[in-house]
Order: C-alpha cells, then structure tokens, then sequence
C-alpha cells in the first residue's frame, strides 16, 4: 500500500523511446483530486514543486462521454507547478516501446464497489489498465481490470514485461540463474512494482 | 549623545542667565541653578568616559542582533557533498587467465591434458606395438557487450551546485569494475560450478570450516592431481579465495609458527597466497573457500576470462550533441558545450560500456580446468 508515486532515478527501466507531451495537471488522471477518491497522491509536493513522482497515467476525460477509454496514455516525465495546481504543466512520455517501473495493483474485476477478483499468477504481456478506483492505494494508478470500479472502460497503459534484471542472463555468466518476473501473487489486493512495457495503441484496441 | 546633553545643558543655562536678568533680585538663585546645571552635565560627561563609579562600565551603544535580521541573517545556508564510500576491492588477476578474441563470435581453445602412452617391454624380435594419443580438450570463450546508460535533462546537471555529478565518469568506471569482479567470483559461486567440484569428489570439495589442516588437505589433494591418463601432474593450491568473514582466520593460519589448532608442537607448514572476495555469500559460522592453481606456473587453468580485442577496459561514452551555435541562418556553426544536451529535449546521455566473456557450460559451470579448483562448503566444525 503505497502512498506515494513511483518515484526515484531507477523509475525508468529503458532509456526510450521518448514522444514528450506537456498537459495541464487538471487533465491527466488519476492524480491529487482527479480520481475517485480525490486523493490520490499529488504531483506537487507541500511547496507546490514537483515532488518526482513519475506514475503512469491517462490524459482527458474520465467519462465515456468524453471519450474514454480512447485517451492518451503515458508515464509522467517531469511537472512544474503554474499559478494554480491545476494549471500546473505536466511532461508526459506518450512514446509507445518504453519500459518503466511503476506500482500496479492485481485487480481483475470489481463487483458491487469492491474489488472481486484478483490476479493470482500474472504473466508477461498481460494488459494493465490507468484506473481511477478509490481501492487503488493513493500512490498506485494502474491496475489489470479493464473497467473500473464504476464500471467504465479504463485505457489501456501497456503491458507487465521483464525488467532488465529479471531476465535469465547466467548462459552469459551473468547473475540471473532464471527469469525472476514474479507469477505468483496472493489471492488478494497486492500492489507492487512491475516493468510495464508502454503502449498506446489503446484506443485501436478499443 | 554627549553632543546633544551637552547642548541641552548649554540652552538650560542660558534660559536661566536671561531670567537672572530679568530678576536681578533672584540672580544668586539663578546662578546657583546654573552652576547645578554645569555640574550635572559635567558629572554625565564623566560618566560617559567610564571615569566615575556611579555609572555602569559598559558604554552606552545601540545594539542589532541576528534574530533583527529573519532574512537577511539568520538563515544560513551551507550544501557541501561528501566522499562517497570507499569500496572493497578484489583482487582475482591472479585466478584467471586473461585471454584476447577478435569478435563477438564463440572461439574455441584446445588443450593437451593427457600424456603419452609408457614404453613397453619388448622381447627379442618382437615388433612395439602402436602408441595412441588423446584428443584435445575443447573449450569455447566468447564475450559479450555488458553496458548501463545513464540520461540527465540539461537542467539537472546545471542545477547541480554540488558537484554531485562531477565524479559520475569515475563512478561509471568503478561501476564497470565491480560488475566485473562480481562476474569472476561467480566462476566459482554459481551452483553449476560448484555441483561440479562436488560430484568430482573428496580431491576437489569438502564441507569442513577454515582450519590449517583442511588447507593441508586441499594442498594435499592439489599435489595428487593426475591427468587424463593418470600421471602426475606438477600443479599446487597456491591462492586461497575465502569469505571476508575468514580474515582473521586466513591470518592466523598465515601467521603461526605452529598448527593454530593443536595443542601439540606440529609445525605449521601450509602456505599460501590469500586473496579476499568481497562478493562470497555465507552465513558465519558456515563460510566458504577455495583454493585455486597459478596457472602460470602449472598450466592448469582454473578460469579464463575474455576480452575483444581492441577494447581492453571500460569505456565512458557520450552521445554526440546534434547541436551547434550559429549567428546567421545560413552562416557557419559551432560546436557548443556538451552540457547542452540534444535538440529535441536537452537530454544528455552517458554510457558506461565493457566488453568480457568466459567459459559457460552446463555441467563444467565456468571451470576452464577443474584440476586447477578446490572447494570447502564451510559448513562442517
């Protein structure tokens, strides 16, 4: 149970690609008040700097109305504050290919406000979703349920995929005897790091 | 201070001269006070030179103190960046035979482990049979590229007023070091290698703790070595590769003039070169070591480790800025500083980058030779 966005230098586990967006704050979710809960973690920090967090999150609208599930998605890059919190301007790496580690929760499926199913054995590929859900920890934004706990359609972030030191390299005379992505989950709300290959192809899948 | 009741005095008097004027009736009276007046400037002129005991010592002075001052004094800022840590460092040149390929393909190393056949007793007229000769020992070494890439946005290296970044170069040196030293102690750590040294029996492993007699055991089992047809080979355990929990241990065995572990007066003859691996896991009391041949002096080549020609140490690289300061449109440009970053974003990208490789096999683990090993679990009191 995180409270706070992957954060730290080691958040990127690839050097790119990069495609760099700049948002308002007010427009990318699930962040600070922009989120079920209305607390989720801030990208500013007691001073109103940024306070380095880099989670992976949607731009645009929260509704199916406004489009979603059809919105951009992306890893926060870098933010710097502007007069007001939500006019605070956000750098988003939209590019499709890059890996990063960030915090995701083994949510499958909700059912009467709650969460119902848990993924108990992930695999490499498996989608992960932005969700705005208020059982979402207030430092996690992503999770594997394609819907959300209001039943709308979540985007589509990318997929888990190794980390660099997760694959097998010891035929090499590297350390990695095996491949040490973890496929063994508790059948309950676990939040933890994976790699997540970024995609933005969502919105064709959709 | 003294200018202005020394002034005040002066027009005190002075009021008092025109009223005893005025009144020459009271002008005994007026004069008195006047006098009264002189002596109290005179008696306060005193004071103020700290002559007289009626005043205090200390001179009269308007004072600002630091907490006057919220912004301008009393804060006080100082960053400094301090000296990283010192590291352990390990020195395993003397376990690995160094050795230089031209590419990035496997190479292969053939090896004579064996002797020829013995002379046979001929009788007369009798024809010798047919000697025979073993094949080579066959052995692949091939490299492989191991890197880390390092990005900083322009503004991070300018903010930094530390200095926090100016030893990164070195950092990333001494990064492609240790990863370099951790590959060469899993020669002899991973469980492949070490499965081997077990199944090649009691002459290659042992399960016993750090003792001088279990060194004389290993030094025994090295001076028994035989080839692939069973003659006597010249090859002795000359390096001891232990866990840095067994310093003490290694020193006292290096150090006695006796056999530590006895009581008795037996002469402590093992000898040995001790080199300390950092990277050695174990839980104390349970630690592990190994004893390894000089291949220079025997030939028998515990480990080998290969490096691409040409690139015999880490490399720093940075990648190219793609750009340049010009002063008209179509005019000419100038390289500028690296610390500018790219074009697109300012991003400024450092690579450390080594090229080495080994031996790898599934059964042999990264044993070049397994004659040249020894190895104790460290387990057994």
């Amino acid at each position: 149970m995180t409270t706070e966005f992957y954060e730290g230098s080691g958040w990127q586990d690839t050097s790119g690609p990069y495609v760099t967006v700049p948002c308002h704050e007010s427009d990318v979710w699930p962040i600070a008040d922009n989120s079920i809960s209305g607390t989720k973690d801030s990208l500013f920090d007691a001073n109103g700097a940024y306070g380095g967090g880099h989670p992976v999150v949607a731009v645009g609208g929260r509704t199916a109305a406004d489009g979603r599930p059809l919105n951009v998605t992306g890893v926060v890059v870098s933010a710097t504050p502007g007069l007001t919190t939500a006019l605070g301007r956000v750098i988003i790496n939209i590019a499709n290919g890059m890996i990063v580690h960030n915090y995701v929760a083994n949510i499958l499926t909700y059912n009467g406000g709650d969460p119902a199913t848990f993924e108990t054995a992930p695999v490499v590929g498996q989608p992960v979703y932005v969700d705005d859900g208020d059982d979402l920890a207030a430092g996690v934004t992503l999770s594997l349920s394609p819907l959300n706990v209001a039943g709308l359609k979540n985007p589509l972030a990318g997929v888990l995929w190794y980390c660099q030191d997760e694959m097998a390299d010891s035929a090499q005379g590297g350390p990695n005897a095996t491949y040490s992505f973890d496929t063994s989950l508790a059948n309950s709300l676990v939040e933890q790091a994976y790699c997540i290959l970024l995609l933005n192809d969502g919105r064709d899948l959709a | 201070m003294r200018s202005i009741i020394r002034k005040m005095s002066l027009i005190r008097q002075e009021q008092l001269r025109t009223l005893a004027k005025a009144n020459p009736q009271l002008a005994n009276g007026y004069n008195k006070r006047i006098a009264e007046v002189d002596a109290m400037f005179s008696e306060f002129n005193s004071g103020l030179n700290g002559l007289s005991h009626q005043f205090d010592p200390m001179p009269l002075q308007e004072v600002m103190v630091s907490a006057d001052f919220t912004y301008a004094i009393t804060e006080f800022v100082q960053r400094l960046a301090l000296d990283g840590y010192k590291m352990m460092e390990f020195p395993w040149q003397p376990l690995v035979k160094p050795d230089t390929v031209p590419n990035y393909l496997p190479v292969y190393r053939y090896q004579h482990r064996s002797s020829l056949d013995d002379l046979e007793l001929v009788t007369e007229k009798e024809r010798p049979r047919a000697g025979s000769k073993d094949d080579a020992t066959k052995r692949t070494n091939q490299v492989w590229r191991w890197d880390k890439e390092y990005d900083f946005s322009h503004e991070a290296l300018i903010n930094d007023d530390l200095g926090y970044f100016k030893d990164q170069a070195t950092l990333m040196g001494d990064s492609a070091r240790r990863t370099l030293d951790k590959y060469v102690s899993r020669f002899y750590t991973n469980a492949v290698t070490i499965a081997r040294l077990v199944a090649l029996g009691a002459m290659y492993s042992q399960n016993g703790r750090l003792t001088t007699a279990r060194v004389s055991e290993a030094r025994m089992a090295f001076g028994q070595r035989v080839d692939d047809r069973g003659n006597p080979m010249e090859v002795e355990a000359v390096y001891l590769v232990y866990h840095r929990g067994l310093q003490d241990t290694v020193l006292t065995i290096l150090n006695s003039t006796l056999v530590p572990e006895l009581a008795t007066n037996a002469v402590n003859v093992v000898n040995f070169i001790p080199i300390k691996d950092p990277y050695m896991t174990g839980t104390a009391p349970n630690l592990p070591w190994y004893m390894f041949a000089d291949y220079k002096r025997s030939n028998v080549t515990p480990f080998i480790l290969g490096r691409r020609q040409g690139f015999p140490g880490p490399m720093i690289l940075r990648r190219k800025s793609d750009i340049e300061s010009v002063t008209s449109l179509l005019g000419p440009g100038t390289a500028v500083n690296p610390v500018m970053g790219d074009f697109e974003t300012g991003n400024i990208v450092l690579k450390v980058e080594d090229v080495w490789g080994t031996y790898v096999d599934g059964t042999e683990g990264n044993l070049f030779d397994s004659r040249g090993a020894y190895y104790s679990t460290g387990t057994a009191p």
